[in-house]
C-alpha cells in the first residue's frame, strides 16, 4: 500500500464520526474537516491495493441517479451512519437524520486499452473481484463478515499479486465455477431487463468496473447530469448483503442495492475534463497546471506538419491507403460538440460516413474491427457497435428506464469524454425493421445530426447531450443514417504505407499526445477575410443553383472548415484554410460522380 | 421487538434534524387534544343563506350515523379558527412554540391521531346523549358495529364490576384504569383499541396556498411534515387488505384479545395475557380473522413530472402509500397531486439487523387530486413578473413576441407571427342550438426544403406547454387518433389515445404531412373541424376529445415548388383538407443576393459565438412568452354587435371570392365560407394578444393581411418571372383583348406541354431516355419550335427533373 502523507487523515471514517458529534456540526462540515491525500497517493477502486474503509478514487461516467436514502447522521449514543454502509439502529428521537444520494457510476465506456494499462498496470483482472481483497494477509473486521465464506474458497488459489497473469487466469476460472453470482464483464442483464449485472453500456468491455457512489452534497446531487465524467474521491466500502423481502417493490430493492458492486462514499466529486483521461496530458497538468497545456500546444505548432503527416499516414494505412479519407477521419476524430445553439444544433461536431467499396469489404471482412483497433491506439475511447437487422431489433441502443427495477438500462449510446462511436453497417442486409429497430435508427440519426441521444422514460422522452464522434462505416453505398460528410474510400495502390499495427510505442505516444492537444476546445473565431470569402461563395453558389439546401448547406461548409482548422491546430479560420477545406470537399465530391 | 418498532411507527415523534435546537418545551398532548376538540365543536362555516353551519360537527354526525367514512380536516380551517379573537389564545398556548396550524403541519402524524381521539370522544358523547338511538342502522347492518357494540357493553360491565370490586370509581373509556397491574380485565391488551371501533379515517388536507414541493427537494427536514408533491404515477400495486387490528380468541377463557398493528409486519401473540386461567389450563390464542379489522392498502410509485427535471438528469421517484377511501383513485400514467405525511420506514427483520436505521422513505397520502397540465401551472418568479409588466405596457407586443419565437431561425417573420397566433388561439364558441365553433387555429407550412420548416415545428413543440410532434411517415392513422389495446393487468380492451388525443388542448405538430397515407390523412379531417375523434372498433364506440391545434409542414407535389404548375397542383392536398387550414403558407426558396448575404452573415456569427447575433430588439424569454400567453388566453374577445366591423368583413370576403374566380387556374387557395370563420379567429387571437375584449378593425386588417402574406412568397416569384419575359407582355395583352375567358397558351404553358409530351412518349416506350431527334420530331408534329424545345430542356434540367447528356444527345429522366 502506498504510504500516506502525514497530512492525510489515517482513519477517515472514525474521524468523521468524531467530527459529526461535535456541537453545531453538519454533514458538510464533518466531511470538509477530513484531510484528503494527494491524488497520486489514492488508489483506484479497481486496483488491488484499495481497501474498504480507506481512501479510493475513480474516474467514471454517471450512468444512473437514484433516490435519496435517509441515514442517521448523529445520535446521542454516538452512532453515525456517515461514510459507512451499516448505520447503527437507533430509536432515539434526538438523533439527527440526513440523506445521501446513491449514484451509479461505470467506467468510461469504450476505454482504450492503453489508458487502462497506464492507470492500473498490474491489474489484469477482467472484473472487480472480492477475491482480490482476500489475497492480502491482513483483513479488517468488516471485510471478514462479508467475505468470510468466499475467502475460504479463494485463499488457496490466490497467490501473491506479483504474478498478475497467473492470478488473472486463476481468479477468472474461479469466477466461472463459483456458486455465488460473480460479477463478470458479461454479467449484464438479459434482453429487456437490467438484471443484477454490472449494467455497463458496452457489453463485454475488459476492465469495466461499476460502483455505487453515495453523494452527501444535496445540491450537487440535484444538478448532476447523466453521461458526465466525474472524478470521485472517497471512502471505499463493501456492499452489504441484503435479503429481499416480499414487499411490493422487492425486485426494485434488490436492483437498487446490488451486492456485486462496491460502494464509494463521496468526499469530493467534480466533473472531469477529457484531458484528465489521457495520462500524458494529465501528467502535464499535474506538473504545470493549465499553462502546461497551452505551452504544449504552442510547441506542437512548431512540429505540426510532421506530426500531422504521420497521423494521416497512420490513418490511411487503416483505410486502404486513402489519404483523403484519412483527412476526413482525422477531422472527425478531433471534432467535439463544443457549443449548443438555442435551436439545439451542435457547433463543432462532425459525423462521418465512410463508404467502403465492395471489393475491399469482400477481401477484408474484418475491415471495421481493424479500423476500430487502429483508432483505439490514438484516441481515448472507441465503442464499436454492429448494426444489422437482428441487432437493431434486439435491444435498444439508447437508455431506457426499466420501471420494474426502477433503473436506467445502460445502452451503447451512453457515451462520454469524446468516445468514438464506430457503427459498422457492412453486415446490414435486407430485412424488416420492427418498432424497436425504427426507434434505434431515429436515435442514431439524432446522434449524427445533433450529438444527442434520447432517454426514454415511458411517459416522456428527453434528450441528453453526448460528447462523441460518430463514424459510420457502410458497404457500397451511403449509410442509412444521415451523416454530415460522406466519403467514398478509393484505395490507392500506388502508395506503400507502413501498416498501422507496426508503429512502435514511441510514435504512438507522440500521436496520442498530438491528438489530445489538437482536440476541439476553447474559442474559435472566423477572421474578416474568411467571413467575406464565405459569404461571397455562398451567394455565388445560390445564384448558380448549387446550394439547394439553403441554410443547411452553409452550416455544413462552416462545420467542415472549422474541423479542418482544428486539425491544423488553428483557432481562427483563415481564407487559406477555407479554400483548403473547399478543395477537399471538391475532391470528395468528385468521387461521387461515377 | 415488534412492539418497539410498532411504537415507533405509531408515534414517530419527529427526530430532530440538523438545525433544530435541542431544547424545546415539551408538549402536553392532552391539552392539545382538548384544544382540537374545541375546534371541532366550534368551527363554523359561514354560509349566509342558511345561517352558519358547524362544519365538523356535521361531518361527525354523519359519521355517527354511518353515512360517511372519512373525517376530512382542512388545515386552512384551523388557521382561520385561530385568527378568530376568541380562539386566539387557545390556538397559541398549550406549550406550542408556534401557531396551531403550523404545529399540525410539522408533526402531522401525531395530530392526526389526536384529531381521531378528539373525534372519538365527541362521538362517544353523541352516543351517550342518545342512548336509545339505534347504533346500528337497520338498513345497513355493520358487522363491526354489532361486534363492537357487544364488546363494548361487555367491557363496560366487566370494568364496572371490577371497579366495584376494587372500590374505585370506574367509567367508560377510562384509560388510567387500564394501566393498573391488578385485576383480570386490567390488561391493556384487553381494552378495545380505538382503531377497532373507529369507523372512519382522519385525513388532513394542507392549505391551498402551500405550493407543492418538487420531488428533488423533499429532504430529511420534511420528515413528519404534511407535504404536497405532484408527478406522474408509474407503478400501481393491487389493493390489498392490511391488518389494522388483529383479534384472537383464547381457547381457555374465551376472551377476545386485541392487538393493534401499525407496521408492515407483526408478531402474533401466542398465549392469552389475561389472568383468568387456572394453573395449567390451556391458554392458547387462536386468531379470528373474521373479527380482525382490515384496511384497504395500495402502494404507488410517483415520478417527477418532466418540467421539474433539469435537462440531462434523471427523474426522481417516491413511494406513496394509500389507505382506505383514497385507494383506487389513480392508475399508471395519471398526472396527480398528492398531499400526505412524509415518513421514514425503518427496515424490519433481517434487513434491520444489517442495515440499521438506513431508511426508505414514503409518503402516507391523505389527499389525491388529478391534474391536467395546462398553461396555468407555471411558476412565476419576480424577474418574470417584471418582464410581464413590461410586455403588457408595450404597444409593439405583437412584433416583439413574434420575432422572439425561434430567434435563431433567420427571417420568416410572417410565419412567426402566424405561429404566435396559433399559440394564442381564439375562444371556442358554443351556439345556443348546441353547435360548437372551434377556436383553435390550424396552420400549414408548405415549401421547399431548406426553409427551416421542421425547425420551426420542433421549436413550437418545445414552447407550448402541451404539444406533440410526429412525422407523417412515422405515424399511422391509428397512431394519430386512438388505438385499442389490451390492458396487461385487467385483460380488458381499452382505448389509448394517439398523438392527436394526447395533444388535446394543445398543439399537434405534424411534419411531412404530404407523405402521409391518404387513409391516415382522412383521420385528421374530423379532428380539425369537429375536434373529436370517433372510434368504432372492437366493440367500443365512443368519441374522444381532441381539441388540438394542428401545425403541419409539407413539401409541394414535386419536391420543390414547380412554378410551371398552378398552385393547386403543387399543393396537392384535397380541397376539403385545404379549407380546414386557416392559413396556408407557401414558402419558396428563391435565390436573392441580399437575403442570402444576410443569412450567411447570420450563420457565420452563430458558428463563431454559438449565439445568434444581437438583434435590433430584445428577445423575450420563452418562459415569459408562455406566461403571457397563459394570461392572454383567459381573455375572451367579442366582435362588436353593431355592424360596421361585420360589414367590412363581409365586403372583404366577397372581394376575395371574386378575386379567386378571376385568377382561375392561378388561384392560390380555396376560399370557402370557412375563411370567414378563420378571419374571425385570427382577429380574436390578435385581440387576445393586446389583452383587450373588443375586436377592432386593425385586428381584422392584420388578419386579412396575414392571409394575403401567406402567399407572398409566391407573389415574389411570379413577379420576378414576369419581369424576365417582357417580350411576352405584348402577347399577353393581345390575348386579354381578344378573349379573357379563353386565354391562349402562355409561354409557360407551352413549355409545360412539351414536357408532358416527352414524358408521355417515354412512358409509352417504357424507357427513361429519349434521343434528341425523337424529341425534335415530337415537337414538330405538335407545332412547337426547336427553341422552345431547348428552353424546355434547360428549364427542367435546372429543376433536377431530367438531365441532358451533351455527348450522347439524350435526355434522361433522373
Amino acid at each position: 500500500m502506498v504510504g500516506l502523507s502525514f497530512e492525510a487523515t489515517p482513519d477517515p471514517v472514525a474521524a468523521s464520526h468524531h467530527a459529526i458529534h461535535q456541537a453545531g456540526a453538519t454533514v458538510s462540515s464533518a466531511l470538509s474537516a477530513l484531510q484528503v491525500p494527494p491524488l497520486s497517493a489514492i488508489p483506484f477502486i479497481d486496483s488491488p491495493t484499495a481497501r474498504p474503509g480507506r481512501w479510493a478514487q475513480c474516474l467514471a461516467m454517471v450512468q444512473d441517479i437514484w433516490d435519496a436514502e435517509l441515514f442517521v447522521a448523529s445520535s446521542p449514543e454516538g452512532d453515525s451512519g456517515l461514510l459507512v454502509e451499516n448505520a447503527a439502529a437507533t430509536n432515539d428521537t434526538r438523533a439527527k437524520l440526513s440523506e445521501r444520494l446513491p449514484v451509479y457510476l461505470v467506467s468510461p465506456p469504450g476505454e482504450a486499452a492503453w489508458i487502462r494499462e497506464a492507470r492500473n498496470p498490474s491489474c489484469l483482472y477482467p472484473t472487480p473481484n472480492p477475491s482480490a481483497n482476500s489475497s492480502r494477509t491482513k483483513r479488517t473486521r468488516e471485510d471478514r463478515d462479508a467475505t468470510e465464506d468466499q475467502s475460504m474458497q479463494e485463499a488457496p488459489s490466490a497467490t501473491a499479486p506479483g504474478t498478475p497473469a497467473a492470478n488473472g487466469a486463476a481468479s477468472s476460472s474461479e469466477a466461472t465455477t463459483d456458486k455465488r453470482p460473480r460479477p463478470s464483464a458479461q454479467g449484464d442483464g438479459k434482453n429487456g431487463s437490467v438484471g443484477l449485472g454490472l449494467n455497463h453500456p458496452v457489453l463485454g468491455q475488459a476492465g469495466a468496473f461499476a460502483v455505487v457512489a453515495k453523494l452527501y452534497d444535496a445540491t450537487a446531487g440535484r444538478e448532476l447530469k447523466v453521461n458526465t465524467l466525474v472524478r470521485v474521491v472517497g471512502i471505499l466500502q463493501e456492499a452489504m448483503p441484503v435479503a429481499s423481502g416480499n414487499d411490493a417493490f422487492a425486485e426494485e430493492f434488490a436492483a437498487r442495492n446490488p451486492e456485486i458492486v462496491k460502494r464509494l462514499h463521496v468526499v469530493q466529486m467534480r466533473g472531469a475534463e477529457e484531458w484528465e483521461i489521457n495520462p500524458a496530458t494529465a501528467a502535464l497538468v499535474a506538473n504545470g497546471g493549465q499553462q502546461a497545456l497551452a505551452e504544449a500546444r504552442q510547441e506542437l505548432k512548431a512540429v505540426l506538419p510532421g506530426v500531422r503527416d504521420m497521423l494521416i499516414k497512420y490513418l490511411s494505412s487503416a483505410l486502404c491507403d486513402d489519404t483523403v479519407a484519412a483527412e476526413y477521419l482525422l477531422m472527425c476524430l478531433l471534432s467535439r460538440p463544443a457549443q449548443r445553439t438555442e435551436g439545439g444544433d451542435a457547433i463543432g461536431k462532425l459525423s462521418l460516413n465512410l463508404v467502403v467499396p465492395k471489393e475491399v469489404s469482400d477481401s477484408q471482412p474484418d475491415f471495421s474491427s481493424q479500423l476500430s483497433k487502429a483508432i483505439e491506439n490514438v484516441v481515448n475511447a472507441v465503442v464499436p457497435v454492429e448494426l444489422s437487422i437482428a441487432s437493431l431489433n434486439a435491444r435498444e441502443l439508447y437508455p431506457k428506464k426499466d420501471y420494474t427495477l426502477n433503473r436506467l438500462k445502460a445502452a451503447p449510446l451512453q457515451l462520454a469524454g469524446g468516445a468514438v462511436l464506430l457503427a459498422d453497417e457492412t453486415r446490414l442486409s435486407n430485412g424488416h425493421l420492427a418498432e424497436r429497430g425504427l426507434r434505434n435508427v431515429r436515435a442514431l440519426s439524432s446522434l449524427a445530426k445533433q450529438c444527442t441521444a434520447p432517454l426514454d422514460f415511458q411517459y416522456y422522452e428527453t434528450e441528453i447531450l453526448v460528447q462523441c464522434c460518430p463514424v459510420f462505416v457502410s458497404k457500397g453505398s451511403k449509410s442509412i443514417i444521415p451523416a454530415d460528410v460522406v466519403v467514398r474510400i478509393k484505395p490507392d495502390t500506388g502508395l506503400k504505407l507502413q501498416k498501422w499495427d507496426s508503429y512502435n510505442e514511441d510514435l504512438l505516444r507522440k500521436m496520442r499526445l498530438a491528438m489530445a492537444l489538437l482536440t476541439e476546445q476553447g474559442e474559435f473565431d472566423i477572421s474578416e477575410g474568411a467571413s467575406k470569402a464565405v459569404e461571397n461563395e455562398y451567394v455565388a453558389a445560390r445564384k448558380s443553383g448549387q446550394a439547394k439546401d439553403g441554410q443547411a448547406t452553409l452550416q455544413s461548409w462552416l462545420a467542415l472548415a472549422r474541423c479542418c482548422s482544428r486539425s491544423f491546430g488553428e483557432a481562427v479560420l483563415t481564407p487559406e484554410r477555407w479554400s483548403h477545406a473547399r478543395q477537399l470537399e471538391a475532391k470528395r465530391a468528385e468521387r461521387d460522380r461515377r | 421487538m415488534a412492539e418497539v418498532l410498532s411504537n415507533v411507527d405509531a408515534f414517530p415523534s419527529r427526530p430532530r434534524t440538523q438545525g433544530d435546537s435541542i431544547a424545546t418545551p415539551t408538549m402536553d398532548y392532552s391539552v392539545m387534544k382538548s384544544r382540537l376538540r374545541e375546534f371541532l365543536q366550534s368551527f363554523a362555516l359561514d354560509d349566509f343563506s342558511a345561517g352558519s353551519k358547524l362544519k365538523y360537527m356535521t361531518q361527525l354526525e354523519d359519521i355517527f350515523r354511518r353515512t360517511r367514512k372519512s373525517l376530512v380536516i382542512e388545515v386552512e380551517d384551523v388557521y382561520k379558527w385561530g385568527l378568530d379573537a376568541d380562539n386566539f389564545s387557545a390556538a397559541n398556548s398549550g406549550g406550542a412554540t408556534g401557531l396551531l396550524h403550523d404545529e399540525i403541519l410539522s408533526n402531522a402524524r401525531r395530530y392526526q391521531e389526536l384529531f381521531s381521539e378528539a373525534a372519538d370522544e365527541i362521538i362517544e358523547d353523541m352516543r351517550s346523549a342518545a342512548p336509545n338511538a339505534p347504533a346500528v342502522n337497520p338498513d345497513t347492518p355493520d358487522v363491526i358495529a354489532v361486534l363492537s357494540e357487544t364488546r363494548r357493553r361487555r367491557e363496560e360491565e366487566f370494568r364496572n364490576a371490577q371497579a366495584a370490586a376494587e372500590n374505585i370509581p370506574g367509567g367508560p373509556g377510562n384509560a388510567d384504569n387500564a394501566n393498573r397491574p391488578a385485576g383480570p380485565g386490567a390488561d391493556p391488551r384487553n381494552l378495545v383499541p380505538a382503531i377497532m371501533t373507529r369507523t372512519y379515517e382522519t385525513l388532513l388536507i394542507p392549505r391551498p396556498g402551500d405550493k407543492s414541493v418538487p420531488l428533488r427537494f423533499v429532504r430529511s427536514e420534511h420528515v413528519g411534515r404534511l407535504v404536497t408533491v405532484s408527478g406522474i404515477v408509474t407503478r400501481v400495486t393491487e389493493v390489498k387488505p392490511r391488518v389494522a387490528a388483529a383479534v384472537y380468541v383464547c381457547h381457555g377463557c374465551g376472551y377476545e384479545v386485541y392487538q393493534e398493528v401499525s407496521g408492515k409486519s407483526y408478531m402474533p401473540i401466542q398465549t392469552c395475557p389475561t389472568q383468568n386461567h387456572r394453573r395449567g389450563a390451556e391458554s392458547q390464542l387462536v386468531p379470528n380473522y373474521k373479527a380482525c379489522k382490515f384496511v384497504k392498502y395500495q402502494e404507488l410509485k410517483l415520478q417527477e413530472p418532466a418540467d421539474q427535471v433539469p435537462i440531462g438528469s434523471i427523474p426522481r421517484t417516491i413511494n406513496i402509500k394509500l389507505n382506505g377511501e383514497i385507494t383506487r383513485t389513480c392508475t399508471s400514467g395519471d398526472v396527480v397531486k398528492i398531499s400526505g405525511i412524509f415518513l421514514p420506514m425503518p427496515y424490519s427483520g433481517y434487513r434491520a439487523m444489517k442495515a440499521g436505521f438506513l431508511a426508505d422513505t414514503f409518503l402516507e397520502a391523505s389527499h389525491v387530486t388529478q391534474s391536467k397540465k395546462s398553461y396555468a401551472d407555471e411558476y412565476i418568479d419576480d424577474n418574470t413578473k417584471r418582464e410581464l409588466e413590461a410586455l403588457r405596457s408595450d404597444p409593439d407586443v405583437y412584433n416583439r413576441l413574434a420575432k422572439s419565437i425561434a430567434p435563431e431561425i433567420f427571417g420568416s417573420v410572417e410565419v412567426k407571427k402566424a405561429l404566435l397566433l396559433l399559440l394564442l388561439g381564439a375562444p371556442p364558441k358554443r351556439l345556443p342550438d348546441g353547435m360548437r365553433l372551434r377556436g383553435d387555429i390550424h396552420i400549414c407550412l408548405m415549401g421547399d426544403p431548406g426553409v427551416a420548416k421542421s425547425q420551426l415545428l420542433k421549436h413550437i413543440a418545445k414552447v407550448a406547454p402541451r404539444a406533440v410532434y410526429t412525422t407523417g411517415k412515422g405515424s399511422s392513422g391509428v397512431g394519430l387518433t386512438a388505438a385499442v389495446i389490451r390492458d396487461p393487468v385487467t385483460k380488458e380492451l381499452m382505448l389509448e389515445g394517439g398523438a392527436l388525443v394526447l395533444a388535446d388542448m394543445g398543439i399537434a405538430c405534424i411534419d411531412e404531412f404530404d407523405k402521409m397515407n391518404e387513409v391516415d390523412r382522412t383521420a385528421i379531417h374530423e379532428v380539425m373541424e369537429q375536434q373529436t375523434v370517433s372510434i368504432a372498433k372492437a366493440g367500443i364506440t365512443t368519441s374522444l376529445n381532441a381539441r388540438a391545434s394542428v401545425l403541419a409542414a409539407a413539401n409541394p407535389a414535386y419536391g420543390r415548388y414547380n412554378k410551371r404548375k398552378s398552385p393547386a397542383e403543387n399543393i396537392n392536398l384535397p380541397a376539403a383538407l385545404l379549407s380546414r387550414f386557416d392559413l396556408l403558407f407557401l414558402l419558396l426558396d428563391t435565390p436573392d443576393a441580399a437575403q442570402d448575404l444576410a443569412l450567411a452573415k447570420h450563420v457565420t456569427h452563430v458558428h463563431r459565438t454559438g449565439v445568434h447575433p444581437t438583434l435590433d430588439f430584445t428577445v423575450v424569454d420563452p418562459k415569459v412568452i408562455r406566461v403571457h400567453i397563459a394570461a392572454a388566453r383567459e381573455v375572451n374577445p367579442v366582435i362588436p354587435k353593431n355592424g360596421s366591423l361585420t360589414e367590412y368583413l363581409v365586403n372583404n370576403y366577397v372581394a376575395m371570392r371574386a378575386q379567386e374566380v378571376d385568377d382561375g387556374r392561378e388561384a392560390k387557395g380555396y376560399t370557402s365560407p370557412r375563411v370567414l370563420l378563420s378571419i374571425l379567429r385570427l382577429a380574436q387571437a390578435l385581440c387576445r394578444l393586446r389583452l383587450a375584449t373588443v375586436v377592432q378593425r386593425e385586428d381584422v386588417d392584420e388578419a386579412l393581411r396575414l392571409m394575403v402574406a401567406s402567399k407572398a412568397s409566391l407573389e415574389d416569384a411570379e413577379s420576378k418571372k414576369r419581369s424576365r419575359t417582357d417580350d411576352d407582355a405584348d402577347e399577353e395583352a393581345l390575348d386579354v383583348l381578344f378573349g379573357s375567358n379563353n386565354r391562349a397558351e402562355t409561354k409557360e404553358d407551352r413549355v409545360w406541354r412539351i414536357y408532358t409530351l416527352i414524358c408521355e412518349h417515354m412512358d409509352k416506350e417504357q424507357r427513361e431516355v429519349i434521343d434528341i431527334e425523337t424529341a425534335e420530331k415530337l415537337c414538330d408534329e405538335n407545332g412547337y419550335s426547336r427553341d422552345e424545345l431547348m428552353k424546355t430542356i434547360d428549364d427542367y434540367e435546372e429543376m433536377n427533373l431530367w438531365t441532358y447528356d451533351t455527348d450522347e444527345h439524350r435526355i434522361a429522366i433522373v
